[in-house]
């Protein structure tokens, strides 16, 4: 019995049974990759269809290879990807072939792409929704903070995504906070985006191929955050010829070198950047002996083997460095490592198997005096992983694979230096989990309308030991007592597992447009421990214990997609709905850091997010960009804060729109502006206050949390880029870029406090006959803390040869 | 000496955020309930004690809190001792008797408007200041320079001090929020503590300097903790606005809340005329 129903199932996924069918003729399959034929980089999603039958298209993985199976005959082969010059290819399939095919770059960088053919653009005919692909020339034609091109502050333009200021570390996605967003560079988990606590991100746009966010209907495939995947790709390098490019800025000057060892075989590409800030900084007397940069390494190395197999070693190696004399100094930093080998089995099963090492630590100490010391930080996985891909025909693709992640967390631990040190040792344990994934999706078309994605992804976590895990009883909202506590070794503690459906289904209304709706299940077994206004670099990471259980979120969406104008416009509007399990808050005035007892200043509860996004993107013509409007809510209700209700989180964004242009006004000059409006933050004002030993002290009377908002945010930004004409014989280009941030000089709230102003606290005390003093009168006031006060100008000269 | 590395982290944001600005705004807030508030301290020193009741007031209401008179206050400590307070002045209820002595908890009752309040603290020992002796600071982050005064102090042995320092220059206690230094013995469990600056401020040749150190209950360690969090700004790494906790209970708890802090204190302290 058990049998027959495995053998169903499996006839139901691979679709054996309609196909044999309909062709009894013979089927071969062409499959290969597809590369540019300026640098040799593969290109994802580029699509592959036959003049002969249209709907009988596919597209290349995230590795740039496809596959297609076809009836035997005679062939028109169509290739196109946005940014290339479509190519026709006489195909006799008489037998399975190999077929690599190389796309020359369109003329222009990023418009006038000419092909539409008959096939549908993705936008429309792709079963994915909620996703958004950025080119990084896109990326580079945005105006940028201090023109250092940021992928990050790129993502925060498009709809559902937004930060909690200026500054702020990291993203926020339809609700959701910042840790619930899983950032792969090549693979790798990056724990922590941001360069100089959050002003820039750790991505070295020269390194970066594309970049891909997901915020709904995420394949079976990925897991571990809750609320999206930002997936940064980077480039293999030039395997055609020696290129490079370098640019100085206002921050950081970059330089990256690109070259094939073995022509059309094997290639590399190393970038690094460095900011300089302490360059100026050392001109001035009193901080002669400071460091402040930052500084980021991203190297990839590749080797085609042979047509079926190619293998992929990557790095990426960044720090942030700090110091203050003697004083003070801190440190953080991403390191991570790939290995991934691409092997294609057969035509039609292609694999790839990824080794990844990621670490994120950092150390903050006093090199010297009495109280000297070090503390330091940090979090670490191992990850293996197989994803295999089966086309078994150009209707239906089978994805498969697992994933086994072993982490190792240090929380904190402080080592006094020196002699006559006033601290002692202090180490919090190493905590340790093992994360197991495996999933198998199907993506299947019925018909020419209809297409669906469904599949299924099964997590487990197992905590571990050695470990002296702890109990707490008390009121939800005051810090727990430890009641209890159970010492184990290195075993199992507890182990969570969830199943993770995901579905995603398109229907295609006409050629220019489809309805598409998606589902899906994602749990997150790490937690990233912040109780600050936004994330600090100091902020730990936590595994599911037996006190903090895993987060769950179940998304549903639906959408409208509409491409007008010969696909020259893309459309969409999505609702959607997010209902989460075990959201993570605190009490009030908890301690995060350096603490043996965290767990009893956690608090739990349940998050929801709804909203609706519309987007209208120009993909070519001399014009190019989108508007996009998110109009949305997240509210938490955490047992033990804001009297037990449900309140707005601080990320809520009412209203959130986007504008971006590109103007691409001759080959000298182009243009590009954006502007962005958020609802302001939600957050607590007090109403009342008192007085205690001469200090005035806050006071909200009913106990509520994000009470009001602080006031709207809004910025213009413009960059203007002249690329001089360059001679015949010169063996480079160079472009200067000018860029202005916030234009019309607005001073944007990120948080709005109360307090007495500094008058009042430097009033003469009147002493009572206690011994305290009280202040004869003290004024208090509401202050506006702007990150930026001023219009950020900056220049940037780029080169490349 | 203060909350750890909070002195170090303060000075590194400000020079992050050299573009940053800060300007005072007009808001306009709701109306709060009205909860009693109590400023209340007993010590280890010769009585009497002194414990101020006020009500909480509109927050931008820029006088002194209004006097809460006509409660019955009481003090009682662990041994059977009650001493009921007398109203001297608006709001100032005074003790009769009672004396603080190290290793004994107090109970403070209210009562008030048909409402009865508790608070409870404890004196905990308190370690004998060293020494105080003067330097000359130099070009030091976050210091101006000019002459600082600096203590050697022995935290006795055994987990679970805490100590709030108090400063005095001729008399006048620094009391700037900036200024609150209160400790815990976690990273330094009985260690001699030496070469720690008594405040920010440098002092003058001729100053009489006074250092107190009060040993606090853990939970007015967090007090203290959670007050300099709420009024110190909102930048980046501020915490979320929230209330700082109380001591002050209402007996019945679903009654008005209270708000402010009964502190229990053994006290030590040096003088020293800055040469």
């Amino acid at each position: 019995m058990n049998r027959k129903i495995a053998v169903l199932i499996l006839i139901l996924l691979l679709g054996f049974s309609e196909q044999n069918k309909i062709f009894a003729q013979q089927k071969f399959t062409v499959s290969g990759y597809v590369k540019s034929s300026a640098d040799g980089e593969t290109i994802l999603g580029a699509t592959i269809y036959t003049r002969e039958l249209a709907s009988m298209g596919t597209s290349t993985n995230n590795s740039g290879f496809y596959s297609l199976t076809l009836p035997s005959g005679k062939y028109k082969l169509v290739i196109s990807s946005l940014g290339f010059t479509t190519q026709l290819l006489d195909l006799d399939l008489i037998q399975n072939r190999v077929q690599n095919i190389e796309l020359d770059d369109s003329e222009t960088q990023l418009g006038e792409v000419i092909i539409t053919e008959d096939i549908i653009d993705a936008n429309v005919s792709s079963n994915r929704m909620s996703i958004e692909k950025l080119s990084i020339q896109t990326i580079k034609s945005m105006p940028a903070l201090l023109g250092e091109v940021d992928v990050i502050r790129s993502i925060q333009l498009l709809p559902g995504v937004s930060t909690v200021g200026e500054g702020a570390s990291g993203f926020n996605v339809r609700g959701g906070g910042v840790d619930q967003n899983l950032i792969l560079q090549d693979e790798s988990i990056i724990y922590n985006s941001s360069h100089l606590f959050g002003f820039f991100s750790v991505f070295n746009p020269d390194a970066v191929k594309d970049v891909t966010l997901m915020k709904g209907g995420i394949p079976a495939q990925y897991g571990g955050r809750l609320s999206s995947l930002l997936d940064v790709k980077l480039k293999e390098g030039n395997s055609k010829e020696f290129a490079g490019s370098a640019g100085i800025g206002t921050v950081s000057s970059r330089l990256s070198l690109e070259a094939p060892i073995i022509k059309d075989k094997s290639s590399f590409i190393i970038a690094a950047r460095r900011s300089y800030a302490d360059v100026f900084l050392k001109l001035l007397p009193d901080f002669k002996d400071n460091q402040l940069y930052f500084y980021d390494l991203s190297a990839k190395w590749n080797y085609n083997i042979d047509a079926k197999n190619t293998v992929f070693v990557s790095g990426y190696f960044g720090k942030d460095v700090f110091q203050f004399n003697d004083d003070f100094k801190l440190n953080w930093g991403n390191a991570t490592g790939t290995v991934r080998w691409n092997h294609v089995f057969n035509q039609k099963l292609f694999a790839k198997f990824t080794g990844v090492f990621s670490n994120y630590n950092y150390l903050l100490g006093v090199p010297s005096g009495t109280d000297a010391f070090e503390w330091i930080s940090s979090i670490q996985n191992q990850n293996a992983k197989a994803d295999l891909q089966y086309f078994i025909n150009p209707k239906n693709t089978l994805n498969f694979g697992g994933s086994v992640i072993n982490y190792s967390f240090q929380p904190g631990k402080i080592s006094p230096l020196g002699n006559n040190n006033i601290f002692n040792e202090y180490e919090l344990a190493t905590q340790r989990g093992l994360e197991y994934a495996v999933y198998i999706d199907n993506d299947r078309e019925f018909g020419s309308r209809w297409s669906v994605q469904y599949g299924l992804r099964l997590s487990m976590f197992d905590y571990r030991g050695p470990y002296t895990t702890k109990e707490y009883e008390g009121k939800d909202g005051l810090r727990k007592d430890l009641v209890k506590t159970k010492k184990y070794g290195s075993e199992s503690i507890v182990k969570y597992w969830n199943p993770e459906p995901r579905f995603s289904t398109r229907y295609v209304l006409n050629e220019n447009s489809s309805i598409k709706a998606s589902y899906q299940r994602m749990a997150q077994y790490i937690h990233l421990i912040s109780s600050t206004s936004a994330a600090s670099p100091l902020d730990i990471w936590q595994p599911s214990t037996t006190n903090i259980k895993p987060e769950t979120a179940d998304q549903v969406a639906i959408g409208y997609f509409r491409n007008i104008k010969n696909n020259m416009f893309e459309t969409s509007v999505e609702v959607y709905y997010k209902n989460s399990t075990n959201q993570i808050d605190y009490i009030n005035g908890a301690e995060t850091l350096l603490n043996e007892d965290l767990e009893s200043e956690l608090l739990y509860g349940k998050g929801r997010a709804y909203g609706a996004e519309f987007y209208i993107k120009k993909k070519s013509g001399k014009l190019n960009g989108w508007v996009s409007y998110t109009l949305a809510k997240s509210e938490r209700q955490i047992i033990g804060l804001n009297n037990n209700d449900w309140y707005n989180a601080k990320y809520d964004r009412t209203h959130n729109i986007s504008i971006v242009g590109i103007y691409d006004l001759t080959k000298k000059w182009s243009f590009s502006t954006s502007f962005a409006y958020l609802t302001g933050v939600a957050t607590t004002f007090p109403n009342s206050r008192y007085t205690v030993q001469g200090i005035v002290i806050p006071d909200i009377s009913d106990d509520s949390r994000n009470n009001y908002r602080v006031p709207a945010y809004h910025r213009l930004d413009f960059s203007a880029t002249l690329t001089p004409e360059g001679k015949p014989n010169k063996k480079y280009t160079s472009n200067w870029v000018f860029s202005v941030y916030n234009a019309y000089n607005r001073r944007n709230a990120f948080s709005v406090y109360f307090g007495q102003n500094n008058d009042s606290q430097n009033l003469t005390y009147t002493q009572d006959p206690n011994g305290t003093v009280i202040p004869t009168s003290a004024k208090t006031q509401a202050t506006r803390l702007a990150i930026f006060g001023s219009i950020i100008p900056s220049v940037t000269y780029n080169i490349n040869f | 000496m203060k909350n750890l590395f909070s002195k170090t982290l303060t000075t590194i944001l400000i020079i992050i955020f050299f573009t940053s600005c800060e300007d005072v705004i007009d808001v306009k807030l709701d109306k709060g309930i009205t909860k009693i508030s109590v400023d209340a301290e007993i010590t280890n020193l010769p009585g009497p004690y002194y414990v101020k009741l006020t009500t909480t007031a509109p927050y931008f209401e820029n006088k002194a809190n209004p006097p809460l008179t006509g409660a019955s206050v009481f003090i009682s400590d662990n041994k059977g001792n009650v001493d009921t307070l007398i109203e001297t002045n608006n709001g100032i209820y005074v003790t009769q008797f009672i004396q603080g002595e190290i290793g004994v908890s107090y109970t403070l009752t209210i009562k008030s408007g048909g409402q009865e309040y508790f608070a409870e603290t404890k004196i905990n020992r308190v370690p004998k200041i060293d020494s105080l002796y003067t330097e000359f600071l130099e070009n030091e982050i976050g210091f101006d320079d000019g002459i600082y005064v600096f203590t050697n102090i022995q935290e006795p042995e055994g987990l679970g001090d805490h100590f709030r320092f108090r400063a005095y220059r001729n008399d006048t206690l620094f009391n700037k929020t900036s200024d609150l230094f209160y400790t815990s013995d976690r990273f330094v469990d009985g260690n001699y503590i030496v070469d720690q600056e008594i405040t920010f401020n440098p002092f003058l040749k001729g100053d009489k300097a006074t250092l107190q150190i009060l040993s606090i209950t853990e939970d007015a360690y967090f007090f203290y903790n959670e007050v300099v969090r709420q009024t110190s700004g909102g930048g980046l790494f501020s915490d979320p606005p929230a209330n700082v906790r109380t001591n002050v209970f209402n007996k019945n708890p679903s009654g008005t809340k209270a708000t402010g802090y009964f502190f229990g204190s053994a006290v030590s302290q040096k003088t020293i005329i800055v040469q």
